[in-house]
Order: structure tokens, then sequence, then C-alpha cells
């Protein structure tokens, strides 16, 4: 107790004081010249380093991306006109830095640290947004799935952990429902997930918080975000700042999941931010760096080696087209980058086809490394299959006769579609995926009416979970050996022989 | 070369002299000096010399000691 005592007081400042040497202290300061659009012209400031931290006479932050020979170009990580021309500004000589920890899971904070969400945060270490890549010696293959829950995904385009697979689509066609439920699917596979928002509406994003609360999914998830009333820089800085708190984790040897949510809006604020700093611009006013934006982003994901803890960081970006067309500059150069993508289409999703994934375009060049053992045993050819059904079905639509051989595989291909189709929010596990996929094969479905299908796949999938409640955990680990298949394979030829009668 | 100074108000004038013989060594004879009286330092005297600040007022000092402290 003597240590809150008067004295003890005393005892404890006089010795933080006598430890406190006094100094003179010495700083470089510049001066704002010009400021206007959220950057602002300095002079001085020779030393400055390229992403650097300043600070101006009103407490309010900036940044420095633009050294120039007798000036310095910054922005400012505010919004409001709070700076004016003739301000001092001080070099703080540290780059943006990011708090990370566990103390980060179950909050939502901005591009800089700050908690949004009402609570302090109470963060103990800090890293810096930009940082390299891991480099090629420190990395090992991709041969890990990360499971998204959806039957679609998870069977034609697995993703591996420390993968970075691309969702592609226009407006309106489940992209975020895609990524949202593939956090929703981390629930109890110990993956930490970051949900990093860029330029979205503040609308959008506290819908998807909801949605995380509700699902109880915030407890192993970060939320980092700029939205659309955030300043270009804050919008840039984002991606980054979330990708570091990822890292920090992968560095400690877990698995996890980012999804930056998208990175058009992100070229966008990007360009918006050089064009301001007066940087010339190239293809369709986008500054020459644009590709390096991204590509140094995503370069970030790896998959650990187990000298380094073997943890991994899998990345989703998602790419938001206009009118489908995935051909126009930002789409290709993240197409180039990321290790594949799901392609959604707008008619799919119109016709109630969701998730609206167009398999001829979408692709994983992980492949089939990145399977589970049960899934790849039954999931075959799948997408040829599909494939080829969605062109048979263009001939089909036309009226003509179709050989027997012809019918056969518009039927089976309409069944795939239908089992294809999965509710939002409502993940399979691995059981499930191949329980359906293992019943189709056994051209189970062919005589079940469409409408009827997903009646039919939920009895029997608790049918079949009753019957060999044994072999359940197993396949949920990912393996199924032949003896369990077989076994599987009956139960399910059991419950068609009872719903048949 | 041009240094500005800043002193607290009531600064004695053979100080400033000493203050400014101190530059003079640092930067030669023909150091321009600009002095500015401000009511906000209480004592010692902050220098603006090439877009380098030297503080050495008491109000920095106490603010240093202030972060100190508390951190």
């Amino acid at each position: 107790m003597s240590e809150y005592m008067p004295e003890g007081i005393s005892a404890y400042l006089k010795k933080r004081l006598d430890e406190h040497t006094v100094k003179t202290i010495k700083y470089k300061y510049g001066t704002v010249t010009k400021t206007g659009d959220g950057v602002a012209r300095i002079l001085g400031l020779p030393e400055c380093k390229y992403g650097e931290l300043l600070r101006f006479e009103n407490g309010t932050y900036g940044m420095a991306l633009d050294l120039q020979e007798d000036h310095l170009g910054a922005v400012i990580l505010d919004t409001g006109d709070t700076v004016r021309e003739g301000m001092t500004v001080i070099g703080t000589g540290k780059v943006a830095e990011i708090p990370v920890g566990d103390e980060i899971l179950g909050r939502v904070i901005d591009s800089i640290g700050r908690p949004l969400d009402g609570r302090p945060l109470m963060a103990q270490k800090f890293r810096a947004c930009e940082q390299s890549a891991p480099k090629i010696i420190e990395r090992r293959p991709v041969d890990t799935p990360l499971r998204t829950g959806i039957l679609a995904i998870d069977s034609m385009v697995p993703i591996g952990m420390g993968q970075r697979e691309l969702i592609i689509g226009d407006r309106q066609t489940g992209k975020t429902s895609i990524a949202i439920d593939t956090i929703l699917n981390q629930k109890n596979s110990n993956v930490i997930c970051i949900y990093c928002a860029v330029g979205q509406k503040a609308s959008t994003v506290s819908r998807v918080i909801e949605t995380l609360k509700k699902a109880k999914a915030m407890s192993y998830t970060c939320v980092v975000t700029a939205t659309a009333s955030n300043s270009p820089a804050m919008q840039y800085l984002a991606p980054f700042a979330a990708t570091s708190i990822a890292e920090w984790f992968m560095y400690a040897g877990k698995n996890v999941l980012i999804i930056y949510d998208d990175l058009s809006k992100h070229a966008v604020a990007y360009r918006t931010m050089s064009l301001l700093l007066q940087r010339p611009p190239g293809r369709e006013a986008f500054p020459g760096d644009v590709f390096y934006l991204h590509s140094r982003l995503l370069e970030r994901s790896a998959c650990l080696s187990k000298d380094l803890g073997g943890g991994s960081l899998t990345a989703i970006p998602i790419i938001e087209t206009m009118g489908g067309n995935i051909s126009s500059y930002i789409p290709t150069n993240v197409i180039s980058i990321t290790d594949g993508q799901i392609y959604l289409e707008n008619e799919l999703f119109n016709s109630g086809i969701r998730p609206a994934i167009n398999t001829g375009l979408s692709v994983s060049r992980v492949g089939r490394a990145a399977q589970c053992d049960s899934i790849k045993k039954v999931s075959g050819t799948l997408r040829i299959q599909l494939s080829k059904f969605r062109e048979m079905a263009v001939f089909a639509r036309f009226g003509s006769d179709v050989d027997v051989q012809t019918a056969k595989m518009l039927k089976k291909g309409s069944i795939l579609t239908e089992l294809f189709k999965q509710q939002k929010s409502n993940p399979y596990s691995n059981f499930e995926e191949t329980l359906l996929l293992l019943a189709y094969n056994n051209n189970v479905f062919d005589d079940v009416e469409p409408s009827k299908l997903k009646p039919f796949c939920k009895k029997m999938t608790q049918y079949v979970k009753n019957v060999c409640a044994g072999i359940v955990p197993i396949i949920e680990t990912g393996f199924m050996s032949d003896g369990d298949m077989s076994a599987l394979e009956k139960s399910i030829m059991e419950f068609k022989g009872i719903s048949d009668e | 070369m041009t240094v500005t100074i800043t002193v607290p108000k009531d600064l004695s004038d053979d100080i400033y002299e000493k203050i400014l013989d101190g530059f003079k060594k640092k930067y030669g004879d023909d150091t321009v000096f600009i002095k500015e009286k401000s009511t906000k330092i209480i004592g010692g005297f902050i220098a603006e010399v090439d877009g380098t600040v030297y503080d050495t007022s008491i109000r920095s000092k106490l603010n240093e000691i202030k972060k100190a402290i508390t951190s």
C-alpha cells in the first residue's frame, strides 16, 4: 500500500524525473503553401521519407506521398478542410502504422486504427501498413483447402489456404454474399477473418457487420473500413492496414482470411489521390503504378513455410465490373495477379441461379491441390459437365429434337444446376457437400422434380447422418476411404428405396 | 543565413546578445537575426534556422517532462 501514500507517489515521481534528461528539442519543419481537395503542398522538410506521417499545426495528420526537389505533396488523412495555408508541419519520422494483436478481433476500426465501435482500443503492438511480401524461400506450396461452405465453389473452384481468389462480377450479383458466407463458414475452423471495406456505402458496411454479429462471427473477425465519405487517402490506406493486421496473425502461425471489398473502388480512390498530387495519368486516367499498387498488396498473401510457423494468409479480393466487361483495365490487372477467379453473372443471378457462378470463366489455378480428399473423390468432371450443359441448353432452346444422349445430358445438367443453388448464409458442412455430390454421381436425383430437390436432399442428409453416424466425423475432417464411400452409397440407395415407395 | 529567435517578453538585452554570439559563432558574423517577443514562452528561446527549429523554451521542456511522467 505504501506506494499509494503521498511519500510513495513523490518518490515515484522523483524517480521518473531523475530518469528524464532535459535537452534542447531540435526538429525540422515545413510550411503549407497550398491546400485543397485533401492534399497539401509543403515547403521545407527536406529529409522527409516517402510515406512518412506528418503532423500539421492543428493536430491533423497527413502522409507524404510526392517528394519533389523543391516541395512535397502530402495527402491529408482527415475529412474536412482544417488545414490552412501557412500552417507549420513537422515530420513524425514514422510511417503509417496500425494496431495489431488479439485485441483487434471483434472490433471495427478505420484505416489508421481508430476504433469506430464506440469502445476504446487498448492495443499494445503496432505494425507499419506498408510491408514487403514474404520471400520465395519463406513460402510453401498451397495444399490445404479453405472451405467456403458453398457447394459450387468447393467442388469446382476450390480455394486453398494462402491462395488469392478473385470474386468478379457486376453490381448486385452476390459478390459480397459469397465473401460473407465464407467468413461465416470459418466459425469452427480456427481461421481468423479480416473484412476490409473500401469506398462502400456506410449503410452496406453496417449491414455486413450486423450479419456477422448475428451469426456470432465477430469473435474471430475484424472489420477495417474506409467508407465512401472518407478521404481518398484513407480509402487508399485501408487494404494495406488490413493486410498488416492479417500478417501479424499469419506470422503468429495462424490461418487468416482477408476480404478486400472492393479493389475497383480502391483503384478509383488511388486515381483521385494521384491526380490531385499531379502525377501523370495513364490509361483510363489511372496512374502508371496502379498495377504495382494491387500486385504488392496481393503478394503479401502467402502460405508460410513450417520454419516460420506455417501460417497462411488467404486473400479474396472483389472487383466490380461494368456491364459484364472483365477485359477493362483494373479487372484484367487483378485477374492476372490472382490465382484464379470466381465470375458471377447478372443473367444467371436474375434467372434464380444463386450463387450466380459462371463455370466457364471461373477457375482456380491452384486447383485440385487445394481440395480435400472426400470432395476430390466425388467432384470429378462436374465443371466440364456443367459447361457442356450450358452450351447444349442454348441449342435446345430452339426446340429442335435432340438425341437420347443429349437429352440425358440436359437432364443431368439441370439437376446439377438445381443442386448448386444455395441460400445466403447457409453454408454446407464437408459431409453434406460430399454426400450431395455422391448422390448426384449415383444418379439418385434423376427422377426427382427440380422443385422438390432441396427438401429431398435435406431428408436424405438427415437419414444418412442417422444411419452412418460413425462416418460423419471422419468425413468432416476431409478424408473418405473407399469403404466409407460404399457405406454412404449404400445408405443413399436405401433412402432412395424408401422415398420411392 | 537568417535566424528567427523567439524570446520571452522580459528578456534582458545582454542575455539576448549572448544568444546572438552563440549563433554568430556557428553561422558567421553576417547572420541576420529576427527577434520576436512572445508571451507564450516563460524562459529559454526558440530559434528557427533554415527549416530547423531549436527549442530550448521552458514551456517545451515542461511539456516533455509531462509526457515522460504520464507515459
